[in-house]
């Protein structure tokens, strides 16, 4: 043990040091950095520092934390303290979505955005009472681990592998674009190029150290992107209120806007729940429930509390994650509204097509970048007589707050802009928002990684494989997934984008159940559990495929389901018929025309695509219960086994061979 | 292995289990049903219902979750199969 604990002993008991000068050098970086931008060094300097910087610190982590030891690489040696392991879940959590896009979401969509605050917050209560404390007894390095081990064989595992992948490889796709993304924007850079950069920057924290340097970084990548986050909130509270409590002073800012939008002649209010972006009510709390039981079924958060020392600290490191997680999500909600009030107040100050490149000049440089951030009167903001033609043609003499579509994605980055912020801030923020898509991508690249080489090559494929070779497999995996998941960000594809939010409805049907009656009902046998992981998954991915893809034919096999309107029913009637009667070289055409429009009525009972474990979910339960009942109870031994992962006392219960 | 007291602790922890599931359940679900009356009523500026989703059922979660640890920690000790 003596190589293992090298620095590990010292370095635990450390930890509050080093990480507290770790955030003072931070703060010292961004207070130089604020001087070095007023002495008048140029922008683009200053967006180089604080990327390089910050992932310098990173890289030095990542290869200061480098191991050789089977335990030390795949479960961080079971060392990390609760508040660590809280903080590291915090970023291996947030993803670049979360801090690039939530609050956005919240801004265009009002209350009803807040389903996403509650379904990524709710979901750790169900990780702690149900899942995560059993598993770290039971003393897996992977979840498929701990389904083969409860299930018997390796036919469980296979499907967790796959329900794995499917959710984890789109989501890690998302990731890398997210870095290239920042990095282009940034830096500067071709996207092509910054998506490989993004890469480098996730391959150094990951591949030497694997968990265990996966795990320092994150800690350290939260504390960024929590100092990036809270900046500007307070910064727009201090100036609009004078008090820098943005979550206190959200009160005012909802009030304000609610006036404002009033003057304006807005109908639906930020805070009227339940009318925007086709969220009525059963679709706003049918997300939450997807949201949160993906949350507690997503493997690369499950694998974070294998790191703990103990089962106790397993527990509290939940109620820590929840914490550090729960600083970011309610301050999304402040800073939507500081942004919506920032910009209402710009409206109502009177913007026309004369003064827009005076008052808002910000808005014409993100619409260079890409027509599709900002448009005003329906068309691309790119710069001031674009705008006048646009508006011209509308008959908008004066342009109202309805007039002005920002994009979710650039409300958070552009928000210093909007707000008068110095560079700095933007910078900062940038930096905040790497540091939330690298640390999420590691955790996922390790999850994928981990489960090719310890579940399908360890476990199914060589069993006598020395450790040695176990960690150079491990770490060839790694690299080769993390190239695939950057090829495919590089093609820039839109469809995986929008599947990001599918990982949660995926890991949803196709793990949660088989998780929870794992320790929860001792009659589950493996026979129930399979066949309730694949019809689960199947149901969800059937609906999720389906109502994207196949939208006509699910539309004509279920439209006795489906909530749509009389005229929307004529509609797809018109359409087909126009599609029929078609000339050959127009045919494509009429096709997209039915299908966009299918598309919006393809539904069981109008739940939206993004729910489907609204339906996979309870057909896993069902299926698993049922064939459970219908066969034979599970062996003695493993009614011992799961007695023995139900308390916290004694050893794991899986012991790897480490050596 | 079901000695009188393993399953004593077992019902203990899943009795507190169902506990925190029902207060999940409202915090989660059940609050938010009522958000337009609730926005009625005004908290420190917010929509009582709006305030109750945006931060008011976060702040409900994170206590849950301490409490729970304590507790679980508790019920461990007291049936002797708390880690050392």
């Amino acid at each position: 043990m003596a190589t293992t604990t090298s620095g590990g002993g010292d370095f635990t008991s450390n930890l509050g040091r080093i990480y507290g000068i770790y955030t003072g050098g931070f703060i010292a970086f961004i207070i130089l950095m604020a001087i070095l931008s007023a002495i008048g060094v140029p922008n683009r300097i200053i967006g180089y520092m604080f990327v390089g910087f910050t992932i310098l610190i990173y890289a030095v982590i990542g290869i200061l934390s480098r191991t050789m030891q089977i335990g030390e690489y795949y479960v961080a040696g079971r060392r990390v303290p609760a508040i660590y392991n809280g903080m590291a879940t915090g970023a291996d959590w947030m993803s670049g979505a979360s801090f690039v896009g939530m609050a956005g979401t919240l801004y265009l969509l009002g209350y009803d955005g807040l389903a996403f605050v509650l379904g990524w917050t709710g979901g750790y209560v169900l990780v702690a009472i149900l899942v995560a404390p059993y598993l770290r007894k039971f003393g897996a390095y992977t979840v498929p681990d701990f389904l083969s081990a409860r299930y018997g064989g390796n036919l469980a595992r296979f499907i967790g592998v796959i329900v794995l992948f499917s959710c984890s490889f789109t989501y890690v796709v998302a990731q890398i674009y997210a870095t290239g993304i920042i990095s282009a924007r940034f830096l500067g850079l071709d996207f092509n190029v910054a998506v490989y950069v993004g890469l480098a920057g996730i391959l150094v924290c990951s591949m030497l150290g694997g968990m265990r340097a996966v795990t320092w970084t994150q800690v350290a990548q939260y504390i960024v992107l929590i100092i990036a986050y809270l900046i500007p909130a307070i910064w727009m509270s201090t100036v609009k209120t004078g008090v820098p409590i943005p979550q206190l002073m959200q009160g005012t800012a909802l009030a304000n806007i609610t006036a404002l939008e009033t003057a304006q002649g807005i109908a639906v209010n930020h805070v009227t729940p339940f009318v925007h972006g086709g969220y009525n009510a059963l679709n706003y709390f049918l997300l939450i429930l997807c949201l949160m039981v993906g949350t507690a079924s997503l493997p690369h958060v499950l694998m974070r509390y294998f790191t703990t020392p103990s089962v106790r600290e397993a527990r509290v490191s939940v109620a820590w994650s929840l914490l550090f997680i729960f600083i970011l999500y309610f301050t999304a909600p402040a800073y939507a509204a500081f942004a919506k009030w920032t910009m209402l107040d710009l409206v109502a100050s009177g913007l026309t097509p004369e003064n827009i490149a005076d008052k808002a000049g910000w808005m014409m440089r993100w619409a260079a970048a890409d027509n599709a951030l900002v448009q005003i009167c329906g068309k691309a903001a790119v710069d001031a007589a674009a705008i006048a033609a646009a508006c011209t043609e509308a008959g908008v003499t004066s342009i109202g707050f309805a007039n002005i579509n920002l994009n979710a994605d650039m409300i958070v980055l552009a928000t210093p802009e909007m707000a008068g912020m110095p560079y700095v801030i933007s910078g900062l923020v940038a930096a905040g928002g790497l540091a939330a898509a690298l640390s999420t991508a590691d955790g996922l690249l390790l999850a994928i990684a981990n489960a090719l080489s310890h579940d399908i090559y360890y476990k199914m494929i060589d069993q006598n494989a020395p450790t040695s070779r176990r960690l150079i497999v491990s770490r060839i995996l790694l690299v080769l997934v993390a190239i695939l998941a950057a090829y495919v960000a590089s093609t820039k594809p839109g469809d995986i984008l929008a599947m990001v939010s599918w990982a949660f409805s995926l890991a949803a049907a196709g793990l949660f159940p088989a998780l929870v009656l794992g320790v929860w009902w001792k009659r589950t046998n493996s026979a129930g559990a399979i066949a309730g992981m694949v019809a689960g998954f199947a149901v969800c991915l059937y609906y999720l495929l389906g109502t994207r893809y196949g939208a006509v034919g699910f539309y004509e096999m279920w439209s006795g389901l489906s909530t749509a309107s009389a005229e929307a029913v004529q509609k797809f009637a018109d359409l087909k018929a126009a599609w029929e009667a078609a000339a050959p070289d127009a045919k494509a055409a009429a096709w997209v025309a039915l299908d966009k429009h299918a598309q919006t009525i393809a539904n069981w009972w109008g739940v939206k695509n993004l729910s489907a474990a609204a339906f996979g979910l309870p057909v896993g339960f069902i299926v698993m219960i049922v064939v459970s009942m219908l066969t034979k109870e599970p062996s003695r031994e493993m009614q011992d086994f799961i007695e023995e992962i139900r308390i916290p006392k004694g050893k794991t219960v899986m012991e790897e061979k480490t050596a | 292995m079901a000695s009188p007291d393993r399953v004593s602790y077992w019902n203990k922890t899943r009795n507190l289990m169902f506990i925190m599931l029902a207060l999940w359940v409202f915090f989660g679900y059940v609050i938010h049903m009522f958000v337009g009356s609730l926005n009625s009523i005004t908290f420190i500026g917010f929509p009582l219902g709006y305030y109750m989703a945006a931060q008011g059922s976060l702040i409900a979660f994170v206590v849950m979750l301490f409490v729970f640890a304590r507790k679980q920690n508790s019920i461990d000790e007291d049936h002797g199969v708390a880690e050392d």
